[in-house]
């Protein structure tokens, strides 16, 4: 059966969306950079969001859009966006969309289903869970009185312009107090600018809802956190501190208070658990309640930083490594990358394909990535030192998937061998922490940008992952945001951190030589098992 | 008594053999080629100047124009290159002749020490003396130890920019080789991702001279060793 789509005609631009049955068109576009404007929630009370039929065939008009649209405006096809749920493949014009933002909506498949209120907040009932990642930023505005999540977004962070390594980062902020200042700040008001497009779509009112955020929530790895407060940079980067907690606390919250418009906030910084190992992991471990899993299950946190806790019935040890490049999802939406591994289809000779043809992208999903190096050594075209085959000329390799045509290069096989190699490594250091071998593992659970949506078979056969059933593995997107939403609707969110943090074992595997040993063996392609 | 030309073109077919259980990052392959030399009646010096050297010279030569090189075959031309020379060198009749002398550590602040470990198995396997100071290495040790040692070189690796470029690194090495009036003593030679993505930084940052990566600084020690010691 094919899927029904949705085709949307914007001045130049056309889009083509699947349809979520039971979705509106307005929270079909809101996932994309081509937005519907909004000021009433998606209620239908502001009738901003129209948008013209170009077909015949969809759902009848809803009260909400009887009330706001004349029949003669009715009669030519205009529909509110907020209100129409197409159940058919349909066509629309959007002639005067919302001005461009860098926000999107998080896909459905990366917001848990929640339960928790808070009625101690009637008087400030919004709260904002924000959980830092170092590519991108996830945030959800909340009504914790009535337990009930309004919004959600995700961008990318602006610190990217100052290297995608965090540690670049943490040496261009620690270079002068100015520019350590000039990122915190860039970066605070990147994310009231978030919660200010959530406030006005999905609210109404924008700003002057402000006062009325009681609560907000930020989880991260350690830099993010680090570069968000402009604390603790010169600690991070010395290995001497990397077994201990960084502290990340905002000097004056007041000032933050402020500069925010957020008068009655309480600004929370989950402190991170040690070195590198951010308060996002301790967020993932939350969402997944490992603590309440059998033991020897391992929870992985996939993405340019790679973070590990391997639950082993008494102790979560936890570390993290950097993934590198590889795993730098460049965009969380599915939508994004069409197809990604299931449509990865090797084309035939010539194999080199031209770096300068305009259909050409030298960047894949992670995911797809890993599903065409797997097709790559299944077919022997690349060998398990992550070479081609003699057979192969030149430089590179053309895949399809889908729409989009790219090269696999000697240069991404190599990255993604590194940031396979690193994860394995550390895997396998932790089960060797805790007694532990890959046949004893109960669970794995991925999350992170690249572990919800990994390829599994391709992530065995190429020893990303050890051989554990697909049965035993679960994915999950957004569990460092789902874990700083239970903070968020916790009335003592010390109280859930503090049973997790007694438990926590820091593991820094920078200083462990047999890691390094493990990391080298690992390069090659080639199942788990096989490297150890 | 087999002619010196069938000897010649027996080692070729070793070197060749060898070099792609390398180049394919194969360590137990490349092993067998050892062993079958050996067997053949190769002696452990021929093995390790006539197999071993070369092929490491050539994988530098090869790995030097080949940019996509990955880091595994990087680490297995030095690792097994290193493995073999060693076990070869036990059954020297004599100890062969030391060309010089390195310490070489990471930096202080950096505990990546797997370009390090890159760069000494190709000097040892060159027959130069290393003598490994570790990770995390304050400038002062870098020096106090290159005394020590006698060395030619002090070899410094750093993985990230705040460690090659800091204050703590080769800028006080430098610092220290000046204040001591050791300058004329030592070459010092930089190596890590950060000076690949700035060229320059190695002079910067006080460096007499820099590598790629962890098989060409074999060859970059060993040319400042021949400079400093003709």
């Amino acid at each position: 059966m094919n899927a029904l789509m949705l085709t949307l005609h914007a001045g130049e631009k056309t889009l083509h969306l699947p349809i979520i049955p039971g979705f509106s068109i307005r929270e079909l576009l809101d996932t994309t950079t081509l937005r519907v404007r909004a000021a009433c929630g998606g209620s239908g009370r502001c009738g901003a969001c129209r948008v013209r039929l170009l077909t015949a065939e969809a759902p009848p008009c809803t009260r909400s859009e009887r009330e706001r649209l004349s029949p003669q405006l009715r009669q030519e096809g205009w529909r509110l966006a907020c209100q129409l749920r197409p159940d058919h493949s349909l066509a629309l014009e959007l002639s005067n969309p919302a001005p461009a933002v860098p926000w999107r909506s998080l896909p459905v498949s990366e917001l848990q289903w929640l339960r928790g209120r808070l009625p101690s907040m009637r008087k400030t009932p919004l709260g904002v869970a924000i959980d830092l990642g170092t590519t991108h930023l996830r945030i959800t505005l909340w009504d914790c009185a009535a337990g009930r999540r309004l919004a959600s977004r995700w961008g990318v962070n602006p610190q990217e312009i100052h290297g995608s390594d965090p540690l670049n980062r943490l040496d261009y902020a620690l270079h002068s107090p100015e520019r350590s200042k000039e990122m915190a700040t860039q970066l605070r008001q990147t994310l009231l600018d978030a919660v200010q497009d959530m406030l006005t779509r999905e609210v109404g009112g924008g700003a002057s809802h402000l006062p009325h955020i009681g609560r907000l929530m930020i989880v991260g790895n350690t830099a993010m956190l680090s570069l968000l407060s402009g604390q603790g940079a010169a600690e991070l980067l010395s290995p001497d501190n990397w077994q201990q907690p960084i502290a990340c606390q905002p000097i004056d919250r007041s000032a933050w208070q402020q500069e925010w418009g957020l008068p009655n906030a309480h600004i929370i910084l989950v402190d991170p658990i040690a070195g590198f190992i951010g308060s996002d992991l301790l967020a993932g471990i939350l969402a997944f309640n490992l603590l309440e899993a059998p033991a020897a299950t391992l929870f992985l946190d996939l993405g340019t930083n790679l973070e590990l806790a391997l639950w082993d019935g008494a102790v979560l040890h936890v570390t993290s490594v950097p993934g590198g490049s590889a795993f730098s999802l460049l965009s969380p939406d599915p939508a994004a990358w069409p197809g990604l591994h299931e449509e990865v289809t090797l084309l035939h000779d010539p194999l080199l394909q031209q770096a300068d043809n305009a259909n050409c992208v030298q960047a894949f999903s992670p995911a797809a990535l890993l599903e065409a190096v797997a097709l790559l050594r299944r077919q022997g075209i690349l060998k398990v030192s992550g070479r081609f085959a003699p057979s192969v000329a030149g430089d590179g390799y053309q895949l399809q998937a889908q729409m989009l045509t790219g090269r696999i290069t000697l240069r991404a096989v190599d990255e993604l061998q590194r940031a396979k190699a690193a994860c394995a490594a550390a895997i396998a250091m932790l089960l060797e922490k805790a007694r532990l071998h890959w046949q004893d593992l109960q669970n794995i659970w991925l999350s992170g940008s690249l572990g919800s949506r990994i390829p599994l078979a391709a992530a065995k056969e190429l020893g990303l992952l050890p051989p554990v059933a697909d049965a035993s593995i679960h994915q999950q997107a957004g569990s460092a945001l789902s874990g700083c939403e239970k903070l968020l609707l916790a009335e003592e969110y010390g109280e859930i951190l503090a049973p997790v943090q007694l438990r926590l074992s820091p593991f820094n595997l920078a200083t462990q030589p047999r890691y390094e040993e493990l990391f080298i063996t690992h390069l090659r392609l080639q199942p788990y098992a096989a490297s150890q | 008594m087999i002619p010196l030309h069938s000897v010649c073109a027996m080692l070729e077919t070793y070197i060749t053999a060898y070099n792609n259980a390398v180049f394919d990052t194969d360590r137990d392959a490349a092993l067998q080629v050892i062993a079958q030399a050996l067997a053949a009646g190769h002696t452990p010096e021929e093995i390790v100047f006539e197999l071993v050297i070369p092929a490491v010279e050539e994988m530098m030569a090869q790995l030097s124009r080949d940019l996509d090189a990955n880091l595994a075959q990087h680490f297995m031309t030095a690792q097994i290159a290193a493995e073999v020379t060693e076990k070869m060198l036990e059954q020297f009749k004599q100890p062969p002749k030391t060309l010089g002398r390195v310490v070489i550590g990471t930096a202080r602040g950096d505990l990546h020490s797997l370009g390090k470990r890159i760069v000494m198995g190709c000097l040892k396997t060159l027959m130069v003396e290393v003598r490994d100071l570790g990770v995390n290495v304050p400038a002062e040790r870098f020096v106090e130890e290159a005394v020590a040692f006698d060395a030619q070189v002090i070899a410094i690796s750093s993985m990230m920019v705040h460690t090659a470029n800091g204050e703590q690194g080769c800028r006080k090495v430098r610092r220290l080789l000046r204040e001591q009036q050791l300058e004329n003593r030592f070459r010092v030679v930089v190596g890590g991702a950060p000076f690949r993505f700035d060229e320059q930084l190695y002079q910067a940052v006080g460096a007499d001279d820099w590598a790629a990566d962890g098989v060409s600084a074999g060859k970059v020690i060993l040319r400042q060793i021949r400079e400093l010691s003709p």
